[in-house]
């Protein structure tokens, strides 16, 4: 043969096999890729059938199909999504495909959420799935306060009260990082992004000594350890709340990046509300809050990287009628600022198969100012933290020794009144203010350790907390002990007993304002509850709990505060859960309890502040279809407590009605129990990349008063409560792309 | 750090917030009321034991004439010390203005020094009385101090408050200034307190201020200055017209 022809044939033969031929491709093979509709996530191992054949998509979710019948018509199934047929004209003469599948809900029948691991006696772990729904103001960190053991607040304290103690017993975490509150003050939203967090975990008493200088409640937020798939936007508009960006995207296979921020819209609405409701309203307020978050994820085959960054600000300016004006116009000036902010670098590190470490040094810095009228406060500080822990696995069983231990600096200024004992009409009206500047350096050591022992099908949890904290110059010793124990295969039962010591405020232990004499106080728990298992959806969960407190820091005239108060609480705690499928979810939680103090020893036993009888919450979330969802709670509560007025006198010293109460008489009182009602509609709009949430909701509907406290005129001739607003309709949109 | 404080400031602006409507602002004399006490002398000294009957005045304002008040002394359970000998009610006295009475109730006690210690180490003890007021159904309980000195009385001269606007007698539109003048000789300070038969008054504790809603007619306007440091005590009414 010549050897140009045979040149020329073998180019032609490479040409025809290896040169893709667009019109062969066409003709003999489909590129198809199956998104979810909504997000454009591709899915994987969706069904594809063309007559006989049938191919699976890969994790891009593409699959090619030869579709070289005119008449074959294409079928897509994948579980969790409608199945979806394909007409041959659809894909007639086209090379690739993108088809867009709508989801579809399940029969109901599997749990969705399956809990992980063993919690602690009255622990609670809620998932983000769960919370979010049903949780008040869509906020899912609020779901604690649906929890067996949570008390409804009296006034306008956004703290937890759990189990009798009060608001400042409570401590909160974000990962490692030990938090000073948890919720905006202004609008009662947590500073925690909500798409950031994995699960809340909330224990009301009886918790391990990896948690210390609380008596109330620990909660615990566990932020996303995952690398998304791909870039996320989220946009909420909540009416007339705040508004927030969200933004997540992996930089590689093994790091990510997550940031949110969202500020209040509240100040540009409210005083316009206030205006239309009252012209000659002389009352101006304007609450503003916003937060910020961070996160760097790096993961490897054995060790998570964690670097945050969290910020939070509250404030409120005001200027009201106020009887102790010093300004003509009878008005007073109130200017409240908090803010926060934490940097942590979180380690989690898997040594071999038994030992793990995790490791978070962070840095805090905190500001809460408050000016009123002449008065001033103003706090400020700067923490350097160092959490290290250190567990053991052995097979199910696990121990555990750590420690944390910080340093800071705070700055203290304050213009209040000063306490003149030698005045014989002193009146903190009119009194000299004290102009008072203190910087003072804080250090705290903690260290715990725990074992979990099996005797028999029984499993014991000792364990011992030791804290020092350098304005006491004194330190603690905690013992603690907990217990599981298999009845059979649906009921265990537990136990927990064990010292909680606390230390006092740092207001409190103040050379001027407090005591620095003061000793921790603390409190002894003892807890014996029931689980069970009804079936494969349902869960209760069935608890007594007995606490007494001790060398609690009252007021005293003489030293400002000393350790003299004592208290006790009792109760019965219930929540009965249905486990979330496909369609449905809820519980009913709720708790009895008696709760009473001692003011110091020569004083009587009278109820607590914190004394709520009865609080009952039930909450649902159900899912109509896969864009409709329905859902509510409903919250009962006894009234808070408080002191009624016995007598009154009018005082010619000060021109004032002053109220008068014996110690008997304190917190005898008892408000109007509260009743409310809380509903939602969802409707999921989805496009092909992209969806919008469109909730309408009405809060706190209150079917009775609702009083969150007791107010008086001048006189105190009249008493009124001081009741919540009667309902809070929203509207939230929100936007994913 | 926690966040307290935030909550009680936020309590306060609720509470303020709502003062009420023109019945139940304190400025408004719509029942009896108590509106301050003096003693003669304004304070004793153990060290210059020359007095011992102290004459106390209770005053007191309604806004009916023609009645009698009842008055009786009372223990305040919550005093930690009190006056030796009980008040003796010796005489009362009513003025008509327009819109109200002031009442002037005079009680007397004596005072055996010998009888009352300052404790160790302080300056003064301040003595509590109780003066209970009874009218047409309404009752106040007032209570006061009478102060015995260690050392020889601090504050001894008297102030003068008037009121500068309205003038007495005078026209007004339904919304005026009110101006009132102290002359504080001591430089003590003084606490003032304004009162009206009818309107609302801005800031009742300023002595420059305003008043608003005025009903058409005869009205009568009252301030009152206690001092800060001595307690001594002084008022003056006037009367005024809206057209």
């Amino acid at each position: 043969m010549n050897k140009r022809f045979v040149s020329l044939l073998l180019v032609a033969f490479s040409a025809f096999f290896l040169i893709p031929s667009g019109s062969a491709l066409c003709a003999q093979e489909l590129l198809i890729t199956i998104l979810a509709k909504g997000s454009g996530n591709p899915i994987v191992k969706a069904e594809i059938k063309a007559g006989a054949t049938i191919v699976y998509t890969d994790a891009k979710g593409e699959a090619r199909i030869p579709v070289s019948d005119p008449e074959l018509e294409l079928r897509i199934s994948r579980p969790g999504f409608i199945d979806t047929v394909l007409e041959p004209e659809e894909f007639a003469d086209r090379k690739t495909l993108e088809v867009f599948l709508l989801p579809k809900l399940g029969d109901d029948d599997d749990i969705v959420i399956v809990g992980k691991k063993r919690p602690e006696t009255s622990k609670k772990v809620i998932n983000i799935k769960e919370a979010a729904p049903v949780a008040p103001n869509g906020d899912p960190v609020q779901v604690i306060k649906l929890l067996p053991g949570v008390q409804k607040p009296s006034g306008f304290n956004q703290g937890l009260v759990v189990r009798g103690s009060g608001p400042d017993d409570s401590i909160y975490y974000f990962d490692h990082v030990k938090l000073p509150f948890i919720f905006h003050s202004i609008s009662n939203l947590s500073i925690t992004p909500e798409q950031t967090i994995d699960n809340i975990s909330f224990s009301s008493g009886g918790f391990g000594p990896e948690f210390g200088d609380a008596g109330g409640g620990v909660v615990v937020i566990d932020s996303k350890n995952s690398i998304p798939e791909r870039p996320l936007n989220e946009i909420r508009i909540n009416v007339p709340i705040y508004s927030g960006y969200y933004h997540e995207r992996p930089l590689s296979e093994d790091s990510a990046f997550r940031g949110s921020i969202r500020r209040s819209t509240l100040e540009l609405i409210l005083p316009y509300v206030l205006k239309r409701l009252d012209a000659d309203n002389d009352l101006t307020i304007s609450p503003y809050f916003g937060d910020a978050y961070l996160q760097y994820l790096k993961k490897t085959d054995d060790t998570v990287y964690k670097l945050s960054l969290l910020g939070s600000m509250d404030g409120l300016k005001a200027a009201f009628p106020f009887d102790e004006s010093e300004s003509s116009d009878g008005r007073g000036d109130l200017d409240i600022l908090t803010q926060f902010a934490s940097l942590s670098f979180e380690i989690e590190r898997r040594l071999n198969s038994a030992w793990s470490l995790s490791l978070t040094p962070y840095v805090t810095r905190q500001q809460q100012s408050i000016n009123f009228l002449k008065n001033k406060v103003d706090i400020r500080g700067s923490e350097a933290v160092l959490h290290a822990e250190l567990t053991h696995r052995r097979g199910t069983l696990k121990d555990y020794i750590g420690m944390v231990s910080s340093g800071g600096r705070y700055f203290i200024d304050v213009f209040v009144p000063k306490l003149v004992r030698d005045d014989p009409f002193y009146d903190r009206e009119e009194a000299e203010r004290l102009q008072r500047s203190v910087a003072a350096n804080v250090y705290s050591w903690a260290g715990w350790a725990s074992t979990e022992q099996g005797v028999g099908d029984l499993i014991l949890t000792p364990g011992a907390r030791v804290q020092y904290w350098s304005p006491l110059r004194k330190a603690s010793f905690d013992p603690r002990l907990a217990g599981r124990y298999p009845l059979n295969a649906d009921h265990l039962l537990k136990f927990a007993v064990g010292k909680y010591s606390q230390a006092p405020q740092p207001d409190q232990t103040d050379e001027v304002f407090g005591n620095p004499d003061l000793d921790f106080q603390y409190s002894i728990h003892s807890i014996l509850g029931l689980e069970t298992k009804w079936g494969e959806r349902w869960t209760s969960d069935v608890q007594v709990f007995h606490k007494t407190f001790e060398e609690m820091v009252q007021s005293n005239a003489l030293k400002n505060f000393a350790n003299t108060g004592t208290g006790e609480s009792y109760g019965l705690e219930i929540f009965v859960r249905r486990l979330l499928t496909e369609r449905l979810f809820g519980w009913v939680s709720y708790t009895w309890s008696q709760n009473f103090v001692r003011l110091s020893k020569e004083s009587d036993r009278t109820p607590s502040p914190y004394d709520q009888t009865h609080v009952t919450t039930l909450v649902s979330d159900y899912k109509l279809t896969p864009l409709w969802s329905l859902g509510g709670r409903w919250e009962y509560a006894s009234g808070n407590r408080y002191t009624p007025v016995e007598s009154v006198v009018y005082n010619s010293i000060f021109d004032k009605y002053q109220a008068r109460s014996t110690k008997s008489g304190y917190n005898q009182g008892r408000m109007p129990a509260t009743n409310m009602i809380s509903i939602y509609a969802d409707r999921r709009i989805l496009d092909d990349r992209w969806q919008m949430n469109l909730r309408l909701g009405v809060e706190d509907a209150a079917l009775g008063k609702n009083a969150r406290n007791v107010t008086y005129n001048y006189d105190y001739s009249k008493t009124e409560y001081v009741a919540g607003p009667a309902f809070i309709p929203y509207i939230e949109l929100k936007a994913t792309f | 750090m926690k966040t307290h404080f935030l909550s009680l400031a936020l309590l306060a602006l609720v509470f303020s917030a709502c003062r009420g409507g023109p019945d139940e602002r304190p400025e408004t004399i719509n029942k009896l009321r108590a509106i301050g006490t003096s003693s003669n002398p304004v304070g004793l000294s153990t060290s210059e034991p020359t007095v011992d009957t102290v004459v106390i005045t209770a005053f007191a304002l309604h806004p009916k004439s023609g009645l009698t008040i009842q008055v009786e002394p009372f223990n305040d359970p919550f005093a930690t010390a009190t006056l030796p000998s009980p008040l003796v009610v010796k005489s009362q006295k009513s003025t008509d203005y327009s819109g109200m009475t002031l009442y002037e109730i005079t009680l007397t006690t004596q005072i055996p020094l010998v009888q009352v210690t300052v404790p160790e180490g302080a300056t003064f003890i301040s003595l509590r009385y109780g003066i209970r007021l009874t009218i047409d159904g309404d009752q106040e309980d007032v209570v006061g101090n009478l102060v015995v000195y260690k050392d020889k009385v601090p504050w001894t001269l008297t102030p003068a408050v008037a009121i500068a606007e309205p003038t007495v007698g005078s026209s007004n539109s339904a919304n005026f200034p009110l101006v009132a003048t102290l002359n504080d000789q001591e430089d003590e300070g003084y606490r003032v307190g304004w009162f009206t038969t009818s309107g609302s008054i801005a800031n009742r504790r300023a002595l420059n201020t305003k008043i608003k809603d005025v009903s058409q007619g005869d009205h009568t306007l009252l301030v009152t200055a206690r001092g800060l440091k001595s307690g001594h005590f002084t008022l003056q009414a006037a009367t005024f017209k809206v057209d």
